[in-house]
């Protein structure tokens, strides 16, 4: 159950979900336009003005934009299943699978695909793995090469583009995607697999590093990656979904760097891909859906909404964010770590702030038979006492809360009750207590009234800034415990996020980790190290 | 203090020695103009808002990757009434309707860190989806279907199996929050006895008259399984194996936490309640929920 793919044409955003197809709408609903073959694999949607063909599970449908009637088109049209479908210059191009043939329809006609027939890609052997229309150009790849077609108003509309031709092909029928004004896709050919490419004109260009290619080489299976591009913030990312690995990889051309993004299972406490891997843009909002359900989400960075951050979460779930830094080394003299500053914007918490915890409330109260008692406050405000308690006996004044003009001294009896005894007032005995309740969640004011009568009130609960955790490796394979730092409530802007007496070493690894619904912006990272 | 440098890429190399860098979930930019804090920086990637629910019509066909499961049971829950003190209960909560409207509610686990997807494809089932996967032998709520009337079949779900392991040699705990020593005050928890078929690797069908008297069937490793599970009152029911005539000497009394071993018969002869809806204790039912829990080894 998931969704398998996600196309707009002309504003009207068309998703495939299972077996059904649906044109989704601007107020967040969808109607169902009718069915098509599920073979679980995503869809290749494309479309003119007037008609939008979908090729799934190997057969060829037809939505009528105008009418909004789906229809199949017969199979016996082409000599095998429909693989991807594309359209240029008022062709539609539908490719065939496990086959080096493409049919090219008759002019704005996605019925007729006998006027201009098949096409076999005759300048390599191989079967044709994937198909992407960019330019008004057809790429063409096989496992190992890829060619580019071209418009050239001959009685058969596409021909060889002279020098189109690469010997580089594609390892995943689903992984090429426009981009940055060109094609990216994942490539493989006769030396290997598993490499990113972009193309500069039709020279294949390498955008993954090694790094990032032992991961994806790692994989038990590539081909069946799916990827999708996306701009925001003036980033033109290519994300590649690995669904059998349960990684996905995001490639940022503004920087030519590369970062994973996932969903973080807390059941078990792993990543596991990212739950898109579709995505198309309309009603000024990035629609992405994919694994796992059949939503389709918005998607959008951290934005403020007066008191909490939307899109801080995937819908709801705790997004893990995670920095493992590089190496820190004074060319591996045993150095001190006297103190690390992660260099944050701090003060961004949500109002009211999150839901924090704290270290219940234990008075060492001791009665006439030198037994120590510990009081404390229960979950709903009752006081509470304790026999047995170890620790420092507590002498505790204070004074009415009511007219502040007698003083009493708290005590308990030989059963564990708590006992007010009048003493001469004092004017600088406290008139409140402040408790934290036994779960640690609940404040509490302990006060006395005009009577010698001990009562407590709620006083709100425990709450907490935002949290990141720090910890380190000095060998680059275990690692310390983990500490918590925290990174200031809502305004307070100047909080420092800092760890001191950090240990020694010759070369350590940091790694800061954060899951709190805030807009994560990490400036910089500080250390104090010497000898 | 001088910067160490903590902001970068993603670039975890061959060994981590030689460089360990990992970014998940931020992204770098590059401050353009040059004269900023740092030369680069992390912002946190997008997250996600639900925009629409699709609900596809018709049969759905299970994903390609289907991940592996062990063996499964079912309990059921029949009652009068919402109650209150359900609170520890790994089920929804909360669908009560009058009348004999069914609430369905299923849960599963898995192992190997996939998803399991809880399908429903009778008529009228709505609400069919995935399960994220806690650990063995923890129950997980995933969904609820809404069942319309008594007597109608529900296709639990289907999918492919390796990897199957034997029926014996797992344990529930389940948590029910209740005070009355048959379960909750308003209903009763137990283990259900009224047929339940597997249709293994559609070429055979196992019987199996689940789960405190014994497993029948062998263990096999099916590639497909299907769960039918039958609500019936009277017809195809005894009052030997009705649900509506049982309750739990060992699970869910009390409401606390009960351990139930699918490896032997630890569940005492059952009390007979007499055979009817109406007569159920405790008044009329218009409540029946039913778990199904898939057991597998830890991950």
């Amino acid at each position: 159950m998931s969704i398998r793919g996600l196309f707009t044409i002309n504003g009207r955003t068309f998703g495939a979900a299972d077996n059904t197809l649906f044109e989704i709408f601007v107020n967040s609903t969808a109607a169902s336009e009718g069915l098509i073959a599920n073979d679980s694999l995503p869809v290749s949607m494309a479309a003119s003005a007037q008609q939008l063909i979908i090729a799934s599970g190997g057969a060829l449908y037809l939505f009528n934009l105008a009418t909004n009637a789906l229809s199949t088109i017969p199979a016996a049209n082409f000599t095998g299943p429909v693989s991807l479908v594309g359209y240029s210059d008022s062709f539609f191009i539908a490719l065939i699978a496990d086959s080096n043939r493409f049919y090219v329809s008759g002019p704005l006609d996605a019925t007729d695909w006998t006027t201009n027939g098949a096409a076999l890609v005759s300048v390599f052997p191989d079967n044709l793995v994937s198909m992407l229309v960019d330019h008004r150009e057809i790429w063409l790849w096989s496992a190992t090469k890829c060619v580019v077609y071209y418009d050239s108003g001959n009685i058969f509309p596409f021909d060889v583009v002279p020098g189109g031709y690469i010997e580089q092909g594609c390892a995943a029928k689903f992984s090429p995607v426009k981009l940055d004004n060109t094609v990216f896709w994942l490539g493989s050919d006769d030396r290997g697999a598993a490499v990113v490419w972009r193309a500069q004109g039709y020279t294949p260009a390498r955008v993954s590093n090694h790094a990032i290619e032992f991961a994806m080489q790692g994989y038990s299976r590539v081909d069946d990656a799916i990827g999708y591009s996306f701009q925001m913030e003036g980033h033109y990312f290519y994300q590649l979904d690995f669904p059998s690995a349960g990684k996905t990889w995001r490639y940022d051309t503004a920087t030519n760097m590369w970062h994973e993004v996932g969903f973080w299972d807390v059941n078990f406490g792993f990543f596991r891909g990212h739950l898109s891997q579709f995505h198309t843009f309309n009603f000024g909002k990035h629609l992405v859906g994919g694994r796992e359900s059949n939503k389709i989400y918005d998607m959008e960075i951290p934005k403020w909404n007066g008191s909490t951050w939307d899109f801080a979460t995937d819908d709801g779930a705790l997004i893990r964010r995670v920095r493992r830094a590089a190496h820190v080394s004074d060319d591996q003299h045993f150095v001190a770590h006297h103190q690390v500053q992660i260099f944050l914007e701090t003060g961004l918490g949500p109002i009211p702030a999150l839901p924090g915890s704290d270290l219940p409330t234990s008075i060492i109260l001791i009665d006439s038979s030198n037994a120590l008692w510990s009081m404390g406050i229960n979950n709903i405000g009752i006081l509470t006492t304790t026999g047995g308690a170890t620790g420092t006996p507590q002498t505790l004044f204070f004074n009415d809360a009511d007219t502040n003009t007698t003083s009493w001294r708290l005590g308990v009896n030989l059963i564990g009750a708590i006992t007010l005894t009048s003493v001469p007032y004092n004017a600088n005995y406290p008139t409140v207590l402040p408790m934290v309740s036994q779960n640690g969640t609940g404040r509490f004011v302990f006060y006395v009234n005009f009577t010698g009568i001990a009562i407590t009130s709620p006083n709100g609960t425990v709450e907490r800034a935002p949290q990141i955790s720090i910890s380190w490796s000095d060998d680059s394979h275990t690692w310390s415990n983990e500490y918590i730092l925290d990174c200031g409530k809502a305004g307070e802007f100047k909080a420092r996020v800092m760890k001191r007496r950090l240990g020694r070493s010759r070369d350590r690894v940091y790694q800061i980790a954060m899951t709190d619904p805030v807009p994560w912006r990490i400036i910089a990272g500080y250390a104090e190290i010497g000898a | 203090m001088p910067k160490f440098p903590l902001i970068g890429p993603s670039y975890t190399s061959q060994s981590s020695n030689a460089d360990a860098q990992s970014t998940i979930n931020l992204y770098p930019e590059r401050i353009e103009l040059g004269m900023g804090n740092n030369e680069i920086v992390l912002y946190p990637a997008p997250g996600l808002k639900s925009f629409v629910i699709l609900s596809p019509v018709g049969p759905p066909i299970p994903p390609a990757d289907i991940p592996v499961f062990g063996s499964f049971f079912q309990m059921v829950y029949v009652g009068t009434s919402s109650g209150n003190s359900r609170t520890n209960v790994p089920w929804s909560t909360g669908e009560i309707f009058p009348g004999d409207l069914v609430i369905f509610t299923v849960t599963s686990q898995l192992s190997t860190g996939n998803t399991f997807p809880i399908v429903g494809v009778s008529e009228s089932v709505t609400g069919a989806t995935y399960s994220a996967l806690p650990g063995s032998g923890v129950t997980y709520n995933a969904a609820y279907d809404i069942f319309p009337a008594l007597g109608k079949q529900l296709y639990l779900f289907y999918g492919t199996a390796t990897n199957h392991v034997p029926v014996g040699n797992y344990v529930m705990t389940i948590t029910w929050g209740g005070s009355n020593t048959n379960g909750d005050a308003n209903g009763w928890f137990f283990p259900v006895r009224f047929l339940t078929t597997l249709h293994v690797s559609a070429a055979s069908t196992q019987t199996v008259n689940t789960p405190d008297t014994s497993y029948s069937g062998s263990p096999v490793t099916p590639s497909v399984y299907t769960g039918l599970i039958s609500l019936v009152q009277g017809a195809g029911t005894t009052t030997a194996n009705s649900p509506l005539l049982r309750k739990a000497t060992g699970i869910g009394d009390r409401g606390s936490v009960g351990v139930y071993s699918l490896a032997g018969s630890t569940q005492a002869p059952p009390a007979l309640y007499t055979p009817s809806w109406n007569n159920f204790p405790g008044g009329p039912v218009n409540e029946a929920r039913m778990l199904t829990a898939a057991f597998v080894n830890a991950p």
